[in-house]
């Protein structure tokens, strides 16, 4: 029972820090822009394969392989404002269709490269060995993931609020308009907005996948819909409710999979349960001040 | 009053369908048609019946369901990226239907659309609180769950797990040629249908409701029932399509009816035909189902998907008004040359 317990605390505040580092981007990204990226889920998929293609390539080389890859899935995420984002903006349907059909091409083009076979990546965690506490052990790896995703949502949360890109991106979100006659690039501080949501997304994946498994690629879309989950809970466009909303989502995902009978499958179905009773009961979400757009 | 309306248009049709002959579009439709009508009389041989015309209604079976996607999306502006839970749920109600309780196949396919029409409407009320691009991740997340629901294995007593329902049973007609006779008639009467409810006032109303929720709303509209009634109506159609799907194949299962692929195939299909115009969603649905028997043929099917998911980005990057439009206005140039005007 106390077995069980800690089982459910630490699987949720795992639950939780993943989900927290992948919706706080993507409410980043819909904030700032009114974007919404459907090409977000295919980044943390993309993430673990490209790791476990890049350890087979270069063995031994584990530090320099993740950050290689998390820097790839960046320059993705500013590829993927430039080219098809960008020219699409004034449409909400082309951006949708666009960036759906880009986590599309990922999704087939990992199927045809690597099999619907979900494969192990539990040689590359970068810290390996586990820590006993209270007598139940824990993978080092996800230690150091929770202390970090903790240390990031901080630094980010400075960064959103003293630097001056921080500065202009929430300019933007406010007025994008009154932002651009004050001479703020809009363009560029959207971009870096859409590389920042890529970047957290891949810092997730290279440090969560590794201990976990890569279920096929259509995992991408499982994320995709809990952080949509997240976001509606925490409220729209608001950073505080999605981190906050990760964690809560994180806790009741390993509640129900490992309290109920057959949790595990039914663990599936939580986010859109959360989702009809945010919306039923509080359609703005948690910390959500605007109405929905 | 309403009788004399009535009564006034049905005399005014002839003369109304020969204008609309004369004109481009109402000629080339007719044509298309006729060539159709005309198709399975052209050869007895065991192989064009058995595979070339059944790739044709495979296709009529999918131009219905981007039309109905094409309905929701680009008529009244809400985006549907979980088309596949009314296409899978009528067919799972169809073959259910056909398969346990030996219902004969006319009467499944009707159940199993009314049972879309209800998901629809089930569907339709949490999610219409959502706009834009939030619509468009929440049915995504439906059919998400909806698949997963039905390929949990604790619930396959119920729902047919993995494996899903398959029986010789499940089929319109064991003749290739009354299933393509049947099917088309189908297609004919949605797409009349779809597009005559576009034209409506009903249609204008849920234009206007695209165009401008807010303006809608002050002029006295009831958007929320609206937007319900084209959620309805939407998958009225698609679950049509999605029952025929289940008896053209002859079994369901939750991946072949369920997946996100069946949706993204509806995108791709009206969007690559140009949204708003009903009949691109047809000429959408007749390439991509050519392409990917090419394809087939050809060997190269692992690549289907991801060539697909290519044209869908570029045709949503370069064209905004999809191919039908740029391809009907070079047709219609050649044919006023022709025609010496």
């Amino acid at each position: 029972m106390i077995e069980d317990i800690m089982n459910m605390l630490f699987n949720g505040i795992l639950n939780g820090a993943v989900l927290a580092l992948i919706s706080l981007g993507y409410s980043l990204v819909y904030g700032v822009g009114g974007i919404m990226n459907m090409a977000h889920g295919a980044y943390f998929m993309l993430t673990g394969y490209l790791l476990l293609w890049g350890m087979r390539i270069f063995p031994g080389m584990l530090f320099l392989t993740v950050i290689f890859v998390i820097i790839i899935i960046t320059i993705i995420g500013g590829l993927t404002y430039i080219l098809l984002i960008k020219p699409l903006q004034d449409t909400h349907v082309g951006v949708v269709l666009i960036t759906f059909g880009l986590a599309f091409l990922i999704e087939q083009w990992i199927l045809i490269v690597s099999g619907t076979t979900s494969a192990s990546i539990n040689d590359y965690v970068l810290f390996p060995g586990t820590t006993e506490f209270l007598g139940y052990s824990m993978f080092n790896q996800y230690i150091f993931f929770i202390i970090a995703s903790l240390v990031i949502v901080s630094l980010f949360a400075l960064f959103i609020s003293k630097s001056k890109l921080g500065k202009s991106i929430r300019a933007v979100s406010q007025d994008r308009e009154a932002a651009v006659l004050m001479g703020i690039n809009a363009n560029r501080v959207l971009l870096y907005t859409v590389m920042i949501s890529a970047f957290l997304a891949a810092i997730a994946a290279s440090l969560y996948l590794p201990g976990a498994a890569l279920t096929g690629p259509g995992m991408g879309w499982t994320y995709l819909t809990s952080s949509f989950a997240v976001i509606i809970l925490g409220g729209m466009g608001s950073l505080v409710g999605s981190v906050v909303g990760g964690y809560i989502m994180g806790f009741v995902t390993s509640f129900t999979s490992i309290f109920l009978p057959n949790g595990p499958s039914w663990a599936h179905v939580v986010p859109l349960i959360v989702i009809l009773i945010v919306l039923i009961i509080r359609p703005r979400g948690l910390f959500g001040k605007k109405k929905l757009r | 009053m309403l009788k004399n309306e009535i009564e006034e248009k049905v005399k005014q049709f002839p003369t109304y369908l020969k204008s609309w002959v004369k004109t481009f579009l109402g000629g080339l439709t007719l044509f298309c048609i006729i060539s159709l009508i005309a198709l399975p009389f052209l050869s007895q041989n065991q192989n064009f019946t058995h595979v070339f015309l059944r790739q044709f209604t495979l296709a009529m079976i999918f131009s219905i369901f981007a039309a109905s996607w094409d309905l929701l999306t680009g008529i009244s502006g809400q985006i549907s990226f979980g088309h596949a839970i009314f296409f899978g749920i009528a067919g799972y109600i169809c073959a259910y239907l056909i398969s346990y309780q030996n219902f004969p196949p006319w009467i499944a396919i009707f159940i199993g659309a009314i049972g879309a029409v209800f998901f629809g409407l089930i569907i339709g009320i949490p999610c219409l609180r959502l706009r834009g691009p939030y619509l468009a991740l929440g049915t995504l997340a439906f059919s998400l769950v909806l698949l997963k629901l039905f390929l949990m294995g604790s619930l396959s007593d119920v729902l047919f797990g993995s494996e899903g329902i398959s029986d010789y049973r499940i089929q319109i007609s064991d003749n290739p040629v009354v299933e393509y006779i049947i099917i088309l008639m189908f297609m004919i009467v949605s797409f009349i249908t779809i597009i005559q409810v576009s034209k409506s006032k009903f249609g204008t109303i849920l234009k206007s409701i695209r165009d401008d929720e807010v303006s809608a709303d002050a002029s006295g509209i009831n958007t929320t029932r609206f937007k319900v009634y084209a959620f309805m109506l939407s998958a009225l159609f698609a679950g049509i399509a999605g029952a025929c799907y289940a008896t053209y194949v002859g079994a369901v299962n939750p991946t072949g009816n369920f997946g996100a692929t069946i949706s993204f195939y509806a995108i791709l299909m009206a969007s690559l035909g140009g949204l708003t115009t009903i009949r691109g969603s047809a000429l959408g649905a007749f390439f991509f189902i050519f392409l990917e028997y090419s394809l087939i043929v050809a060997g190269a099917e692992i690549y289907v998907n991801l060539i697909f998911a290519l044209i869908l980005i570029v045709v949503v990057r370069f064209s905004e008004h999809g191919i039908l439009k740029p391809i009907l206005e070079r047709i219609k140039d050649l044919w006023d040359l022709l025609l010496g005007r």
